[in-house]
């Protein structure tokens, strides 16, 4: 079987990846065995999370990426109004879909 | 042994046959219909690889319904018959769908063992099937037409699953009024094309067509239908409803019929209306990057699961429409980056259709285990089903085109040829994968991370395991070895649909 993809400008063999990643991760773990076994024990601190203690639900799929999406606020409110789920606009957007796509290739 | 010649149609009227018998042998006994069921989506299976060795050995398969024999296609130098033409092209589409359907049906088993309705619903499924089959094997125009309509009415019922539920009727209500529009535009698509030529057949068209205003009309009305069927940006709305509402292995059906989609979208702007207009090609590439960002950019707010696959599922359309759209404006008859682009785009099918299928199968075996789809209520899932967590985390390396999964190989032939065709659509394409892998690494700490679930949890059955499992080898072994696959499977199915004159000869 042949293991080298040729892209047309460059190639792709997975097999001299998992090699490499192996090979790396062999290295890592030598290097993680030169600490001390006993290093970090009882000096953690409690999770904190925007400041409050984490409560037992601990952090929620809706709390990730919250910066993300604050900084596209304008952008995710104009596209959450956008998606009404009411039928009679899917099918306006179709039409207006297939006006543009007429105007591209017909009238241009 | 089957005779090679009938292949073809025995490959559509297998699925039909179990469809209509499934109920009768329910009637006796439900493990007898689940042999039956499991027995026709195994033959078909078989008469798909049969389909594929017999065009790769011999070429296009040609297919005269109602002839004294198969190959008399054109009585008297007229094709007025009902054709099936298969090549490399269509014969890979219809082993996927075929495979695909196999491995639906392998974990309805455990997952809908408890249905009261599972003849219906595996009649309803062997149904998707044919018309899946049929809109990828026919090479008659009206024919597409009815086949868009026996997919489009059996995935309405399928959606409608949880009867119970108010969400999914209207889910399914909603399906069925926007593949009725799309039917309708393709109908008088159809019936604009038939009215200058007195023609349906694909490949008589594609050696009569002149390129028309009318035939210019025609080809956007036909473009629009399939990606409204296919869920492109901005017809994209409906998706996330359907898929949402839907069980995850009927999801998966969904995602398999929206590829089919995709594949007669290919087909008209390749064969039957070549060469299209670079136009056509930049507005592809364009509504591709756009599903590609909304995708991702949607997905990383859900709290969904179901909802959140299924907008990526949106973004995985955009980077097939990206690189069969870059390939469409670079003639791939010649140049290289044209090929590559067209193959990248046609190898994503493949491992969309994989890497989506895993992930949605995952989450119905998360929906199994807790009864719930909201990731704010779920976590601690990998302690007690480290399986599942694995699984879930092949499909999410994998969708996110990391190496070495197979979603990585598409993508860079896709990367590669476009940052040639536009370094902009490019990079847009590179930080849609990014987001891809936020998206999945907030799903996967939310399911599978984090708190303990404080319910008592069972187990998976083994059947689901065995679905899942199937996926998650097949995203493996093309990841290791994905230049075997291009070799055999893509670059036959891509010279297939860059040669007209093949599909044209086989007919006339």
């Amino acid at each position: 079987m042949n293991l080298v993809l040729a892209t047309g400008f460059g190639f792709w063999n997975p097999i001299v990846f998992i090699l490499t990643l192996m090979l790396l991760m062999i290295v890592s773990y030598l290097i993680w065995r030169q600490g001390e076994e006993n290093q970090g024990e009882g000096i953690q601190g409690n999770a904190f999370f925007s400041g409050d203690l984490l409560m037992d639900k601990g952090v929620q799929a809706q709390n990730l990426y919250w910066g993300f999406t604050s900084a596209l606020r304008e952008y995710y409110d104009w596209m959450i109004k956008q998606h009404t789920g009411i039928i009679n606009d899917y099918v306006a957007w179709f039409i207006a879909l297939t006006a543009a796509l007429l105007l591209l290739v017909v009238a241009l | 042994m089957i005779n090679s010649e009938h292949t073809a149609i025995m490959l559509i009227a297998v699925p039909l046959l179990g469809a209509f018998t499934t109920a009768v042998f329910g009637r006796v006994s439900s493990s007898l219909r689940n042999i039956w069921v499991l027995a026709i989506l195994a033959s078909t299976e078989l008469l798909a690889v049969l389909l594929g060795v017999n065009v790769l050995e011999k070429g296009i398969n040609v297919y005269a319904l109602g002839a004294s024999f198969p190959t008399l296609t054109s009585p008297e130098g007229f094709p007025v018959r009902i054709i099936l033409e298969v090549d490399a092209m269509n014969a890979l589409i219809s082993l996927i769908a075929c495979t695909i359907t196999l491995i639906v049906v392998v974990y309805c088993l455990g997952f809908m063992r408890e249905s009261r309705v599972l003849d219906k619903a595996y009649t309803l499924i062997l149904l998707l099937l044919t018309g899946m089959l049929g809109l990828t094997l026919t090479g008659d125009l009206f024919n597409l037409f009815v086949f868009f309509e026996v997919v489009s009415i059996s995935s309405a019922a399928l959606i409608a699953f949880y009867v119970h539920r108010g969400q999914s009727l209207e889910a399914a209500f909603k399906y069925m009024v926007i593949s009725a529009t799309g039917a309708l535009i393709l109908l008088f698509a159809v019936a604009i094309i038939y009215s200058q030529y007195n023609l349906l057949s694909m490949a008589a068209l594609a050696a009569s067509i002149k390129y028309t205003f009318l035939d210019e009309v025609a080809l956007v009305l036909l473009i629009s239908a399939f990606l409204l069927k296919a869920g492109s940006v901005p017809a994209h709305m409906w998706k996330p409803d359907a898929y949402g509402e839907a069980p995850a292995p009927v999801a998966v059906m969904l995602l398999t019929s929206a590829l089919v989609s995709l594949y007669v979208l290919f087909r008209i702007t390749y064969t039957v209306f070549n060469p299209v207009t670079p136009t056509i090609g930049w507005t592809l590439a364009l509504l591709g990057v756009l599903s590609i960002f909304l995708g991702v950019s949607m997905a990383l707010i859900q709290t969904k699961l179901n909802r959140l696959i299924a907008y990526s599922a949106i973004a995985e359309i955009g980077f097939i429409l990206l690189g069969v759209g870059s390939s469409l404006t670079q003639s791939p008859h010649t140049s290289k980056v044209g090929f590559n682009a067209l193959s990248g785009g046609l190898f994503h099918i493949l491992n969309d259709v994989l890497d989506l299928g895993l992930l949605f199968l995952a989450a119905g075996a998360i929906y199994y285990l807790t009864r719930e789809n909201n990731m704010n209520r779920l976590g601690g899932l990998g302690k007690t089903h480290p399986v599942l967590g694995v699984f879930f985390l092949i499909g999410l390396l994998a969708v996110s085109g990391l190496p070495p999964f197979n979603g990585f190989a598409s993508k860079l032939m896709i990367y590669e040829s476009v940052y040639f065709f536009n370094p902009l659509f490019a990079i847009i394409g590179i930080l849609g994968s990014i987001l891809m892998a936020a998206v999945y690494v907030k799903a996967f700490y939310s399911v599978f991370l984090g708190v303990f679930p404080p319910q008592e949890l069972g187990q998976i059955p083994k059947s689901m395991l065995a679905a899942m499992g199937v996926l998650a080898l097949l995203i493996l072994v093309i990841g290791l070895y994905p230049a075997t696959v291009i070799k055999y499977l893509i670059t036959p199915a891509a010279d297939a649909l860059i040669n007209p004159g093949d599909y044209i000869g086989g007919v006339l």
